[in-house]
């Protein structure tokens, strides 16, 4: 899938986080996007769906029906990790899910009883379970100790199969581990 | 596990024992200041005590009478109660959903405000049969509570839960019911009870005013007139009462609704 930036300005206040980036990118596969904190991965991601509006520029190329798990977990607080996750989806593809995050014999709980880990692994679930044409994860494994990101590794190569995956990542080690392809953004503004 | 059970029972009741010690202590109190206020003042007619007040409040609770005048008023400041809701929910929807209704409509709520309730008691008498006045007037105070209250809650509702909802394709059903509906629930609660002692104040104060046929203002009206102080003073009680009892009800179905909706995830 081919996605082009044109012209892509984007800023806040003062700071340009980018300034006429032009790039035409190809995703297949797990794509991982790297660099430094603050460099505008998150605005990267935003813009590239089209949740941001950049001050300039369009992007072409990515499809209407996508999936996006925030920086945060936007879990809905008075609802039970199922009913969370199958709003999203169903509530046969959400069990399977939850199942797959390790969440299975947590389905009633609500987010406030869960760990912040758990959190984590309830919106990564939703985002799994979510049907659509590309998967965006904005730092899905955060807060994760090292022993559960590598037994969730595996389901992002799992989900490549079925859609794009492009996750914001500041290990290097978990988009080798993927084989994934390297998207780095440095500078200010940013360029790749 | 029994003994434990038992215990427990043990300690709710003691619990609620004290409680009601400490109602009829605060009621003894009470009692007692105003009788000795009413033998300070040494008329009736100028201070009911509270023997005649009660006297007179028994002998009027024995006549169909009352229970008709209280059912009038009863149902006459639930009707604006109920209306007012109406009416703030609506408009808290409309202003929230355009900018442009909010415009037209917020200076009307500035109005309502700030005008004594008394001009629009006036004014209602001018335009509306005196039967409708309490009604028009319980629904002219209790529509901004509501409508302010709501209209904030949905102004707060979280944009990051929104955005969330509308990523994952969200119905705007889904939306309504799981995202706005249980992050405005504690403003509306709030809401009604704050409104119901508006509705009964501005309601009696219009019937006392307007003076509907069968009313408990017509009757407050009456011992104004006549001088029948332990008559004024009893049907206060009554409305008061009325009140106190009202609001019990609304905390008590509001509480049934909250913990409805905390059992279905909303």
């Amino acid at each position: 899938m081919d996605v082009t930036f044109w012209d892509v300005t984007v800023r806040y206040g003062e700071k340009a986080v980018f300034s006429h980036f032009t790039h035409t990118l190809s995703f297949s596969g797990v794509t991982a996007l790297m660099g430094a904190s603050g460099v505008g991965k998150t605005t990267f991601l935003r813009v590239l769906c089209g949740l941001e509006k950049p001050q300039s520029g369009t992007v072409e190329g990515f499809p209407a029906r996508f999936t996006y798990l925030f920086q945060e977990n936007r879990l809905l607080p008075w609802l039970d990790t199922l009913q969370n996750v199958a709003l999203a989806s169903d509530e046969a593809a959400a069990k399977g899910a939850l199942e797959a995050v390790g969440l299975g014999a947590e389905l009633r709980a609500k987010p406030a009883a869960l760990s912040g880990g758990m959190r984590r692994r309830a919106a990564l679930a939703r985002a799994l379970a979510h049907s659509s044409e590309f998967l965006l994860l904005d730092e899905p494994f955060a807060g994760l100790d090292e022993c559960l990101r590598a037994s969730l590794l595996p389901l992002l190569k799992t989900e490549a199969q079925r859609r794009p995956v492009l996750f914001v990542t500041h290990d290097p080690r978990e988009a080798q581990s993927l084989g994934a392809a390297v998207l780095e953004l440095h500078g200010s503004p940013a360029g790749l | 596990m029994i003994s434990g059970m038992a215990s427990e029972r043990g300690s709710r009741k003691k619990e609620i024992g004290k409680k009601a010690a400490r109602i009829v202590l605060s009621a003894c109190v009470w009692l007692a200041a105003w009788q000795v206020l009413s033998s300070v003042v040494g008329k009736e007619v100028l201070f009911a005590s509270p023997y005649a007040t009660f006297t007179r409040l028994f002998s009027l609770l024995g006549t169909g009478d009352f229970w008709l005048k209280t059912l009038r008023s009863l149902l006459g400041i639930t009707e604006g109660y109920l209306l007012g809701i109406c009416g703030g929910v609506l408009l808290a929807v409309l202003t929230a959903c355009s900018e442009w209704l909010y415009a037209v409509f917020k200076p009307m709520l500035t109005v309502i405000k700030t005008t004594p309730v008394v001009s629009f008691i006036i004014l209602a008498l001018v335009w509306l049969q005196k039967e409708s006045v309490p009604i028009f007037i319980s629904f002219l105070m209790v529509l901004p509570i509501v409508w302010a209250n709501l209209a904030t809650g949905i102004a707060e509702t979280d944009p990051q839960l929104l955005e969330m909802a509308r990523v994952y394709g969200f119905s705007k059903h889904k939306i309504l019911r799981y995202v706005y509906f249980p992050s405005v629930l504690p403003s509306l609660l709030t809401a009604l009870t704050t409104a119901i002692g508006f509705a009964w104040k501005a309601g009696i104060a219009a019937e006392v005013i307007s003076t509907p046929r069968d009313s408990i203002g017509a009757q407050l009206n009456n011992a104004k007139v006549y001088l029948e102080t332990a008559d004024l003073f009893a049907w206060t009680l009554v409305v008061i009462l009325l009140s106190m009892a009202f609001e019990r009800l609304i905390v008590f179905l509001v509480g049934k609704i909250s913990a409805y909706a905390a059992k279905e995830g909303a």
